[in-house]
């Protein structure tokens, strides 16, 4: 089912959680809503669920405008971060719960419940209680609570948060291969980038409110919209140079300088943004004019890589090297820049030239 | 000297060692050897209050007995005024003189029997020598006649003075204003703390001399608690401790007097507790019925209103700190003054409530006064006046469920009664169970309530006894202790079976 968002705006007295948010989700996707904490990514999905009514705005499943239509009309599967399972029923009273609600006779609930517990490997532990459960298996059920209706949507309220590292990658592989059996249209919604990246066939980021960004997770890293985009992912963070365009150079307020072939395009005394990906540099032999020359500060050892953290113009700055290259604190080098995970960002309002 | 610091001492964690042992020993030697201290200085000052005591009581009744007794041998019904005008006159002039020598011989330890004929004696010469002439021979002969009955007679009741004094009725008969009051009253707790923390010290010592080091750390570790309980615990050991077994001693000791006398041990407190008085109410059943028909009703009535009320509450309800004030206004007010306010509204010709039975055409009721309304009126007052902390208690108990519970199922389309019956309940069931005891106890000390409603009485015919009416009944208006200690251990039994049973029921239907 396809998910179209329409001006979708919510205030909370006055606070603005969510403005003027306009995105189309595909149908049988399974989509991230990333975000810092704050940024009204748990607003829309509330909004999506129904439970918190919309300021403004229209939001559609397919054609059919469901904006005003009550929480259990719109067909929708819950997960929360806590699981929420109930505590007085077995996994099996908590799969069948939502289908009895919906007069399904005990004989199909039971079937369909089974069917569901398969699906998530819950099979063989149906009449535990939750307590007896594993932080893992006790989302799985609550997954499985949340499709056994044909849920035409998917709602994953942060799902991995409650979970240890481990349990998080395995969970999130699970949650792939589930929604990848069901087709369900999915939406996750998580601050976490790099479970965002993995999992996702499109993400939206969001900002204050703000969609930034709706992309394929390759794309939204490969060419961010803005300066946020680019800040947001990508681990360790971008390197940001201040400096501003002159003679078609950017120049930082030292007079450490790099021209490469775009900057020629810019209007002169722009002050701009160079954000350049860790693994975007490389060594080079001697200066050049699009160079860097930097000291070595110190290097880190990270298998066949090293981490190095040099200074340009002032600024620190990380750098994967080969590690075969020996850098070593205090020597001074000459960095290149390749074509992909460089960009240039205007300094004041984040948009993005080049 | 070199120019490197010192070494360090190496770090040891800190840890109680042996020598908070010595200090414990110590400490319990000397609060032993204080408390000793002051339980023996105690007996001993009561020891001379009562010899005193005894002392003057003695000397009183000798006095005034051989005043008494030979004004009753000289003096009869029809003797001239004259004569008996004599004799008291004659009496009285020797009386202080007298009370001296007397109280000289008691000190000497002198018999009772010469002690008294002295005195008689004494007293006679002081009436032969204000008796006319005519009368003296006379009197002088009645005298003589009589005067070894009336000697041996004194001297039998001042016997019978020393032999019924005790230290124990010296003690318990001590008024407050004495000095050294409570020195004297509690010497013998005094006595005993001193020699449990004594003997505790010594135990103490022993294991410290004859243990090793291990020994006396792993000591060390285990006072180190008690340092903080024991102060608290004295006062549980005291107040609440001590009056439980003594409760069930003094259940076995019949006719028991509040200076400490009783007839003898056995069962005649419970035969007359669950027996009665044959031909007469047994007021105790009828207490244990009403109390039973109490618990039955007001326990599941209020904890139902109160879940109900709670859940209410719960929700995001205009004005709801009104509402909440109100429901907990019975919690901050005495349960006997707004008795008093009961008795209003249930009055039969003003009362509120019989004025709202007025509008829907129903006749005034005669709630306070026909036994018959008696347990309702009762109900409905307990009811009322449990609810707030059965209230306060389910709504802390709303509060921790987590409110995902509720968006999930509302998600998948579960309406109001659903949710409050297949989640809220279930969830609230440890709280609940928690409110069911804490009710049915308190419901089976039902007292105050029965005591303000009806005016003082067990009813308006004497129809609402409880359980704890009898007790107090025994106490207060019949004096016999035993027996409404009895009636207290049967009050225990009941509630221990009746929480138990609960507990039972409740393991069955509570998810933790």
């Amino acid at each position: 089912m396809q998910v179209r968002m329409e001006g979708l705006t919510k205030h909370f007295g006055a606070t603005r959680a969510v403005q003027d948010f306009t995105v189309t989700l595909a149908s049988g996707e399974l989509v991230c809503l990333l975000g810092p904490s704050g940024c009204g990514k748990s607003t829309v999905l509330n909004m999506l669920s129904g439970i918190v009514p919309v300021t403004a705005g229209k939001i559609y499943f397919d054609e059919e405008d469901v904006t005003n239509l009550p929480p259990e009309q719109r067909g929708i599967g819950l997960v929360f971060q806590n699981y929420a399972l109930y505590p007085h029923m077995t996994v099996m009273g908590n799969i069948t719960f939502p289908l009895e609600i919906q007069k399904v006779p005990p004989r199909e609930r039971e079937a369909r419940a089974r069917e569901m517990a398969d699906l998530v490997h819950m099979g063989g532990l149906l009449a535990r209680k939750p307590r007896q459960l594993s932080g893992g298996q006790q989302q799985r059920v609550a997954i499985a609570r949340a499709l056994v209706k044909n849920p035409r949507l998917l709602l994953l309220d942060e799902p991995l948060s409650n979970l240890d590292a481990r349990l998080r990658l395995e969970m999130r592989e699970e949650i792939r291969r589930i929604q990848q059996e069901t087709r369900v249209t999915t939406i996750f919604v998580t601050h976490d980038q790099e479970e965002a990246m993995s999992i996702s066939d499109h993400i939206v980021l969001m900002k204050d409110g703000f969609l930034q960004q709706h992309a394929a997770p390759q794309e939204l890293y490969n060419q961010p919209a803005n300066q946020f985009v680019a800040d947001f992912l990508g681990n360790p963070p971008i390197n940001n140079f201040e400096g501003s365009i002159s003679g078609g150079c950017f120049v930082m307020a030292d007079g450490a300088r790099v021209c490469l072939p775009g900057f020629a395009a810019l209007k002169e005394g722009q002050e701009v943004r160079l954000a350049v990906r860790a693994e975007s540099f490389v060594l080079a032999e001697g200066p050049a004019g699009d160079r860097l020359a930097c000291r070595v500060d110190s290097v880190y050892q990270m298998g066949k890589e090293e981490m190095a953290v040099l200074t340009f113009g002032g600024t620190p700055l990380r750098a994967y090297i080969p590690s075969e290259e020996g850098l070593k604190p205090g020597d001074q080098v000459h960095l290149g820049l390749k074509d992909r995970g460089v960009f240039l960002f205007d300094s004041h309002t984040g948009e993005r030239y080049l | 000297m070199s120019g490197h610091p010192a070494p360090r001492a190496p770090f040891r964690p800190r840890r109680a060692g042996p020598r908070r042992v010595l200090v414990h020993i110590a400490l319990f030697f000397l609060l032993g050897a204080i408390s000793l201290g002051l339980g023996l200085q105690g007996r001993a000052l009561l020891v001379g209050h009562a010899a005193q005591l005894e002392g003057s009581l003695l000397v009183d009744t000798l006095l005034e007995g051989a005043a008494q007794r030979l004004r009753g041998a000289l003096v009869g019904e029809d003797s001239p005024q004259a004569l008996a005008r004599a004799v008291d006159t004659g009496i009285s002039s020797r009386k202080r003189l007298l009370k001296v020598e007397i109280a000289r011989q008691v000190q000497e330890d002198q018999p009772n029997q010469d002690i008294a004929r002295m005195a008689l004696d004494t007293l006679a010469q002081g009436v032969l020598a204000r008796a006319g002439e005519e009368d003296r021979p006379a009197l002088q002969a009645l005298y003589e006649a009589q005067a070894p009955v009336l000697a041996t007679g004194l001297g039998e009741a001042a016997d019978q003075l020393e032999r019924g004094f005790s230290l124990a009725r010296v003690r318990l008969n001590l008024a407050v204003g004495v000095p050294n009051y409570p020195l004297m009253y509690y010497y013998t707790p005094l006595l005993a703390l001193g020699a449990f923390l004594l003997l505790f010290a010594a135990a103490l010592a022993y294991t410290y001399w004859r243990g090793d080091e291990e020994k006396r750390a792993a000591v060390g570790q285990r006072l180190e608690p008690m340092d903080y309980l024991l102060p608290f615990f004295m006062g549980v050991i005291a107040f609440t401790l001590f009056p439980m077994v003594r409760v069930v001693i003094m259940s076995f000791q019949e006719r028991y007097r509040l200076d400490g006398s009783f007839a003898g041990w056995g069962l005649g407190n419970y035969e007359h507790v669950l027996q009665g008085v044959p031909g007469t109410t047994n007021y105790f059943l009828q207490g244990l019925s009403n109390t039973l028909l109490y618990v039955l009703f007001t326990v599941p009535l209020a904890t139902a209103l109160a879940i109900v009320i709670a859940y209410l509450l719960n929700q995001r309800l205009r004005f709801s700190a009104l509402f909440q004030t109100g429901y907990f206004l019975p919690m901050v007010t005495s349960v006997t003054a707004v008795g008093l306010v009961w008795r209003w509204i249930f009055n039969r010709n003003f009362g509120v409530l019989n004025a709202i039975l007025g509008w829907f055409g129903l006749a005034p009721v005669n709630w306070l006064h026909a036994a018959s309304n008696s347990m309702t009126v009762l109900v409905i007052f307990g009811v009322w006046s449990s609810l707030p902390f059965t209230i306060i208690l389910l709504l802390s108990g709303l509060q921790n469920i987590d409110e995902t519970y509720y968006t999930v199922a509302r998600v998948d389309g579960a309406r109001a009664p659903r949710i409050f019956r297949r989640i809220t309940v279930p969830l609230l069931a440890p709280t609940i169970s928690l409110v069911l005891i804490i009710n049915s106890i308190s419901a089976f000390k039902v007292f105050t309530e029965v005591k303000v409603l009806f005016s003082g009485y067990a009813g308006p015919a004497l129809n609402m006894y409880t359980m704890v009416y009898y007790i107090y009944d025994m106490m207060y208006e019949y004096r016999e202790l035993g027996r409404a200690a009895a009636a207290a251990i049967v009050l225990f039994v009941f509630i221990l079976a009746f929480t138990m049973m609960q507990r039972w029921i409740q393991r069955r239907w509570q998810y933790e």
